[in-house]
């Protein structure tokens, strides 16, 4: 608060003391001179300290008039106008010339200029028609007295205002010792100019125009140092301008008082116009390129904050990245690239990408960016060369890098291993197969199964209508009937349990494990022993290898052949099975079950195998068909094989392989021995 | 034909099957038959059947070969051949004509449907 009230009584003194200083130069009418600074000091005031400080204006111009010439009317006239023209001016500079900061901009520096002249307009026409209306002027000397009024005015606020306005805000210059000693100088020529031009020194006289030769210096202020120093050099000539001319030296001294000093006031008042409006470009080139330095380094950092991001995006890329120039060589190279195909960026930069393609197929790479250049990016999955020469399977992107006018200057191709999708692709794609085979196979068993097991059926029912139609069969046929269609039925039985074992083969399988083939043919024999005697059969093993299989399926396997050895026989002579090992190699061994049954015709040897073939009449011979299919699929299961030769009336041999190991055989033989068990001794 | 009834000859692997046929139709005709085409054509000869009744899937020759074996010797050209087929397939159908069969049943065979077949048959005048 009390701050405040010492602002305000220093406006007011301010005003008064530069509007008495004022009115001691009042010419043409005591009430109106052509030097009025107050006019300044108050718009200048009322922009930093606020439209509210008016009184301040209105008291200190009262008083100045009052004390100086005039009545209370006049005075008050006067002081009203001299306060409205303030107030206006303020307002206006507020808002349209941007308020205190008018000398940064080119712009506000004309519409400050437009705005003292409208106020000033308003305070000399108030002023001097209060004077008129109190009698202190006569009509007649209005014109001058107006006139008078009006420069004064508008010098004292276009010189006074903003130097003010310029001082009062903070300094944005750098000081160096360089600027000091341009300002030094600066100073120094001007006033050394000022007072050639002005003072007694050189006795100018009037109406030489060399006025003009002060505004080198204004220039340079305006140029090198901004509005401060440009007001500054303004007030500072207009000063010494006006006391030399009030002595009777310079360009315009020679008239009456009054006229001289209007003529300096138009001067005065032109020149600050110009040299404050070029100081405002100045200025506000100045700010400009300030601003500009800042937005370029803020884009600089943008852009490189952005160009290390991608670049990290490209490098932390798993799939390789490689970019090209026009003629696809290669340019960059992450490290994704590096994994991938085993170059370093050395290895490859300038190098053509031909480099990466198969030997021979140069051609298709060459292509492929073919159809980048016309502008469409393309995908393909093929294969690229490592740089250690193996192929990798990689899926391909080969895009066109445009620069600003859209012209292709560049390539940019992303491989991705999909070695592993081809490697599932693959194994779906056989799987697939597999299920379809095992599907159409399924499908052909089904439809087997059901016609073998329709024949057991259907003379159940062809008897059983026998038995219920036929009136003239005798008790002997009808129990032939009926035995009948029990050996259907039991028939069926056998062939379902055949089917159910074919299937246990593969779900019923236990772990693989050493068997000893010795002793399990052995075994068998002894199961087929009473059998073998009544029809005078003999069987011969030979030593037999410890090989790795499931001992039950195994088992199986050996009645199933000897069982066959039995069935087929030859019924003219003995029959004499011989078991022996035929070769051990890379993991298998083979042995042979060898007959001499009735044998079969070779080209029947793959029929064999096949559920429910047969090769005699329904009926000559026991069983389904299925034993020589459970066989096989045995074999399948153990990973080895079966295969049959014959010779129809000689015998046939069925060849048998079974995986085995040298290391698997020492050990069951070790651990056989361990039991106490006497084992086959390996061969 | 040897005696009232007309003979029928019927080669089929199956013993049980044979027996039933012979069982559905020995009222009516006199009934030989054979396990396989082996010695047919002497047994024909032999009994000069009026209709034979072949099957067609059997081990050794089909019913078919033994049937153009038949056509081809000049004594029994025009004796009625009926096959026993174990489907229903065109196929089946169009090979049994074209190697001279007269006719065909589809297996299962059904009692009335052989009787009516064999009569059929046997009132066609050769």
């Amino acid at each position: 608060m009390s701050r405040r009230f010492g602002e305000l009584a220093f406006l007011l003194l301010a005003y008064f003391i530069a509007g008495k200083l004022g009115l001691r130069l009042a010419f043409v009418n005591a009430s109106a001179t052509a030097v009025w600074p107050a006019t300044g000091i108050a718009v200048g005031g009322l922009l930093l300290l606020g439209r509210g400080a008016w009184p301040a204006i209105f008291i200190g111009a009262f008083l100045t008039n009052l004390l100086t010439a005039g009545t209370t009317f006049t005075s008050l006239g006067i002081a009203a106008g001299n306060t409205l023209e303030g107030v206006v001016a303020a307002y206006l500079i507020e808002r349209l010339a941007q308020g205190r900061r008018f000398l940064l901009r080119p712009r506000d520096v004309f519409r400050f200029t437009g705005i003292a002249a409208a106020a000033t307009t308003l305070s000399a026409t108030l002023g001097v028609s209060t004077l008129m209306l109190g009698g202190l002027a006569a009509w007649t000397t209005i014109g001058p007295i107006w006139l008078t009024w009006w420069m004064g005015d508008m010098a004292g606020c276009l010189l006074v205002t903003p130097l003010i306005v310029s001082w009062a805000a903070t300094s944005s210059g750098e000081w160096t010792k360089a600027r000091a000693a341009e300002a030094f100088a600066l100073s120094a020529l001007a006033a050394a100019t000022a007072f050639a031009v002005f003072g007694p020194a050189l006795s100018i006289s009037a109406g030489s125009s060399l006025e003009f030769l002060c505004f080198p210096t204004l220039l340079w202020a305006a140029y090198r140092f901004g509005p401060r120093a440009t007001t500054l050099a303004l007030a500072s000539l207009s000063a010494v301008a006006s006391l030399s001319t009030l002595h009777g030296f310079g360009p315009f001294a020679g008239k009456s008082p009054n006229e001289a000093l209007l003529l300096l006031q138009a001067f005065m008042i032109v020149s600050a116009a110009t040299m404050m409006s070029l100081s405002a470009v100045v200025a506000a080139h100045r700010r400009a390129v300030q601003d500009l330095r800042v937005i370029h380094r803020q884009l600089e950092e943008r852009i490189d904050r952005r160009s290390a991001e991608l670049a990290a995006i490209v490098e932390t890329s798993l799939d390789a990245i490689i970019g090209t120039d026009a003629e696809a060589n290669i340019r960059s190279w992450n490290s994704g690239a590096e994994q991938l195909l085993g170059y370093a960026l050395e290895e490859v930069r300038g190098r053509s990408i031909t480099l990466l393609a198969p030997p021979g197929r140069e051609e298709e790479v060459a292509r492929a960016f073919e159809t980048a250049r016309t502008g469409m990016s393309e995908y393909y999955e093929t294969q690229r060369l490592c740089k250690n020469g193996d192929l990798v399977d990689v899926s391909i992107i080969i895009s066109p890098v445009r620069d600003a006018s859209g012209e292709i200057k560049g390539f940019s191709a992303i491989y991705r291993n999909i070695a592993r999708r081809k490697r599932a692709e693959r194994e779906l794609g056989r799987k697939t197969e597999e299920l379809m085979r095992s599907n159409s196979e399924l499908s052909l068993f089904a439809s087997i199964v059901s016609h073998e097991l329709q024949e057991p059926l259907r003379k159940i029912i062809a008897f059983g209508d026998l038995l219920t139609q036929s009136d003239s069969a005798t008790e002997t046929q009808r129990a032939g009937y009926v035995k009948r269609m029990q050996d259907a039925s039991r028939r069926m039985q056998r062939l379902i349990e055949d089917i159910l074992d074919l299937s246990r083969v593969t779900t019923n399988a236990r772990p693989v494990e050493p068997v000893d083939l010795g002793e399990v043919a052995e075994e068998v024999a002894a199961d087929f022993k009473s059998r073998f005697e009544h029809v005078g059969a003999r069987i011969e093993t030979a030593a037999l290898p410890v090989v790795l299989g499931d001992p039950f399926q195994v088992r199986q396997l050996f009645q199933n052949l000897i069982g066959n050895a039995l069935k087929f026989r030859d019924k003219e002579r003995p029959l004499v099975l011989r078991i022996s090992e035929l070769a051990r190699a890379d993991g298998f061994a083979t042995f042979a079950f060898e007959d001499n049954g009735i044998g079969f015709e070779p080209e029947h040897a793959q029929r064999l195998f096949k559920p429910f073939q047969r090769l005699h009449r329904r009926g000559e011979f026991e069983g389904s068909g299925m034993g020589l299919a459970i066989c096989q699929r045995i074999l399948l299961r153990h990973g080895g094989a079966i295969s049959a030769r014959g010779e129809l009336g000689r015998g046939a041999t069925f060849e048998v392989t079974l995986p085995w190991s040298e290391k698997i055989a020492q050990a069951a033989a070790e651990a056989l021995a361990a039991q106490g068990k006497s084992a086959s001794p390996p061969a | 034909m040897t005696g009232e009834k007309p003979h029928v000859l019927m080669v089929d692997d199956d013993d049980e099957f044979r027996m039933i046929v012979r069982d559905w139709i020995n009222h009516r005709y006199d009934f030989s038959e054979l396990p396989s085409g082996e010695g047919l054509l002497e047994e024909m000869a032999e009994v000069q059947p009026d209709v034979v009744i072949m099957d067609v899937r059997m081990p050794g020759p089909s019913g078919f070969k033994l049937c153009q074996a038949m056509r081809a010797d000049a004594r029994f050209h025009s004796v009625p051949v009926l096959f026993l087929t174990a489907s229903k397939d065109d196929v089946d159908f169009v090979r049994s004509l074209r190697v001279g069969g007269t006719a065909f049943l589809a297996k299962p065979v059904d009692r009335k449907d052989l009787l009516y077949k064999l009569k059929e048959l046997l009132l066609t005048p050769v």
